[in-house]
């Protein structure tokens, strides 16, 4: 049912995000860098350390993940939609031998490949920042890879059933919004009242954001790889909807 | 000649609404068949089951011996279309749409480099190779989604309305086109409410509304039969046509009435005019029929939403 066409659409994604380079890496790596240095400076030195480590070192690896979601996010909601609607690309794929299953595949795709390349920047920054003092390190674009799909498949639904831009609003403020706070990038999550700390463990950041941290710090755990998976299928769930929504409302 | 595409009792409702009723129709290899329809007639919603952009309700529809249902993908590689809407990419260049229109279909870089080339020469885009999409005119866009439908070499074309809104040089430039690619072979199904294009493009055509077929065959057959020959048109207010129509009684006629117009269809016009004027020197117009004339007749002259 999904093909190598996949790749033939994800072309077209890449030709057209290498004409806004500058300004698409800017926009998702931008913040996490700003919250990085401010609050890593500036709350920093109230905090002291935490678990042995600096507050910068602390939230690091949590912000450099939310540029994976952050990513993946603007990809399948604002530029998913507008090519769906305004540029109607999606209508003119249709007319090749293509299915919707391989569109929304390809924003998926495209939208994980901006987390890759987004991670892979800050990789990049961090290491000239000296804050990567572990090889394991080079797993964070993967890492990145990983909660892309999530996010972009989740995003994918929400551009399904969206009918306006102004109903992304639900997505940030709902979703990623919380993720953003409640994932654990900032302060650790046992000290939450217990039922929202049930809520931020389901939350799938906060398993990456956990991965990641002990990535950080040099260690990597079997459990992770479970912590991978679960994140993976939900994306692949979300996948398998956002699909059959877009399906329904294309193809009359 | 073999038939490339068959419908039979082709159904289209989307919720509860029929857009297309049952429509029977067979396209020749290597003509040019035409849907003619005022505004809402369903002739978009008929060529958009051809290529498995809408999905059947009933009936039965077979694209080069192949089933929309199970064969959408092959269906898909064989046809070109050229929609309604121009939808060019717009974050693209020209070069880079057909580049990209290229590999949906499979076809690398590489290997579309020269057709794409032959294309844009055909097509008189040469010269805007590189530009954004959002700065071509009107007829320059219609002529890049024409030269994208046939990146792939398809064996029907379908086109929805190719000329609407473009100024007469730009229509008769693209009709010239057309022409030249159907006599190397090429099926054509086009869908148009200008008569002068349907007459000069189309070998058969049926004229729909409301969903069904009123009419089918070649332009001049359908003339002969809805119309006859010649047409005369004469400027008279209504309660005075009734007089010149008694006063024709007799001769071989049909007509239509509008308030301030009568139209008489005859096979021979000579004799009715004669007639007329023996009546009073009417202000009249005397010509050939056309296939307005039997689209008028057919679908009325009331204004659509
Ligand atoms: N997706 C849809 N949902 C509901 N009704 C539709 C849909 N698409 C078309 N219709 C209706 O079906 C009818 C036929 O539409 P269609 O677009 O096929 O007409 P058309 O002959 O192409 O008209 P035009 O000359 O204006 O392009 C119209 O009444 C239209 O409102
Ligand atoms: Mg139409």
């Amino acid at each position: 049912m999904i093909s190598l066409k996949i790749f033939r659409i994800w072309q077209r994604h890449m030709i057209v995000w290498r004409k806004y380079l500058k300004e698409a890496i800017l926009g998702t790596t931008g913040e996490p860098i700003i919250y990085l240095l401010a609050l890593g400076y500036g709350m920093g030195h109230y905090i002291g350390d935490m678990n042995g480590l600096t507050y910068i070192q602390y939230i690091a690896p949590g912000l450099w993940l939310s540029s994976a979601m952050g990513g993946a996010s603007a990809e399948c909601t604002y530029g998913a939609y507008t090519r769906m609607t305004t540029q109607q690309t999606y209508n003119a794929i249709l007319a090749a031998p293509i299915n919707t299953h391989e569109i929304v595949g390809a924003e998926i795709l495209f939208g994980s490949t901006r987390s890759f390349i987004n991670c892979m920047v800050i990789l990049i920054v961090f290491t000239f920042a000296g804050l990567v003092k572990t090889p394991l390190l080079i797993l964070m674009p993967f890492l990145g890879l990983i909660t892309g799909v999530f996010f972009a498949s989740v995003a994918m639904t929400v551009t399904a059933w969206s009918k306006g831009y102004e109903f992304f609003i639900y997505y940030y403020t709902l979703f990623v919004t919380p993720s953003f706070f409640l994932s654990g990038i900032f302060f650790p999550i046992e000290h939450f009242p217990q039922w929202l700390e049930r809520i931020a463990l389901t939350l799938p950041l906060t398993q990456m954001v956990y991965v990641a941290r002990e990535l950080f710090i040099g260690k990597f755990e079997m459990f992770s790889l479970f912590r991978c998976a679960y994140v993976l299928l939900l994306g692949l769930f979300f996948f398998w909807i956002s699909t059959k929504m877009i399906h329904k409302r294309l193809i009359k | 000649m073999n038939h490339v595409i068959e419908a039979q009792g082709l159904t289209k409702k989307f919720q509860n609404f029929e857009a297309v009723r049952g429509i029977d129709f067979k396209i020749r290899e290597g003509t040019c068949f035409g849907f003619l329809g005022p505004n809402g007639a369903g002739k978009t919603t008929t060529i958009s089951m051809l290529y498995c952009y809408v999905t059947i309700t009933e009936g039965e529809l077979t694209i080069l011996g192949l089933h929309p249902k199970t064969d959408e993908r092959k269906i898909k590689s064989l046809l070109g279309i050229v929609p309604q809407d121009n939808n060019l990419d717009p974050d693209l260049t020209v070069y880079e749409n057909l580049v990209v229109y290229a590999r949906y279909f499979g076809i690398s870089h590489t290997q579309s480099r020269p057709k794409i080339e032959e294309l844009l020469r055909y097509f008189n885009l040469s010269e805007k190779k590189h530009v954004r999409i959002t700065q071509l005119s009107g007829g320059m866009r219609r002529r890049l989604v024409l030269a994208r439908a046939f990146i792939h070499d398809p064996h029907i074309i379908i086109l929805d309305e190719p000329t609407t809104g473009l100024d007469p040089q730009a229509r008769h430039l693209i009709w010239e086109k057309l022409e030249n690619l159907k006599a190397l072979g090429k099926t054509f199904v086009l869908t148009t409410h200008y008569m002068d294009e349907a007459e000069r493009l189309c070998d058969e055509l049926v004229m729909m509304d409301h969903g069904k077929i009123l009419a089918q065959g070649t332009p001049s057959e359908l003339i002969l039969k809805h119309i006859g020959k010649e047409t005369i048109e004469v400027k008279v207010p209504s309660r005075e046509a009734q007089l010149i129509l008694k006063h024709i009684e007799g001769l071989p006629f049909s007509y239509e009435q509008t308030e301030a117009r009568l139209f008489i269809y005859t096979h021979d016009g000579g004799d009715v005019l004669k007639k007329i004027i023996e009546l009073k020197e009417y202000e009249f117009v005397h010509r050939r029929s056309s296939l307005e004339d039997v689209f008028l007749k057919l679908t009325g002259r009331k204004l659509r939403e």
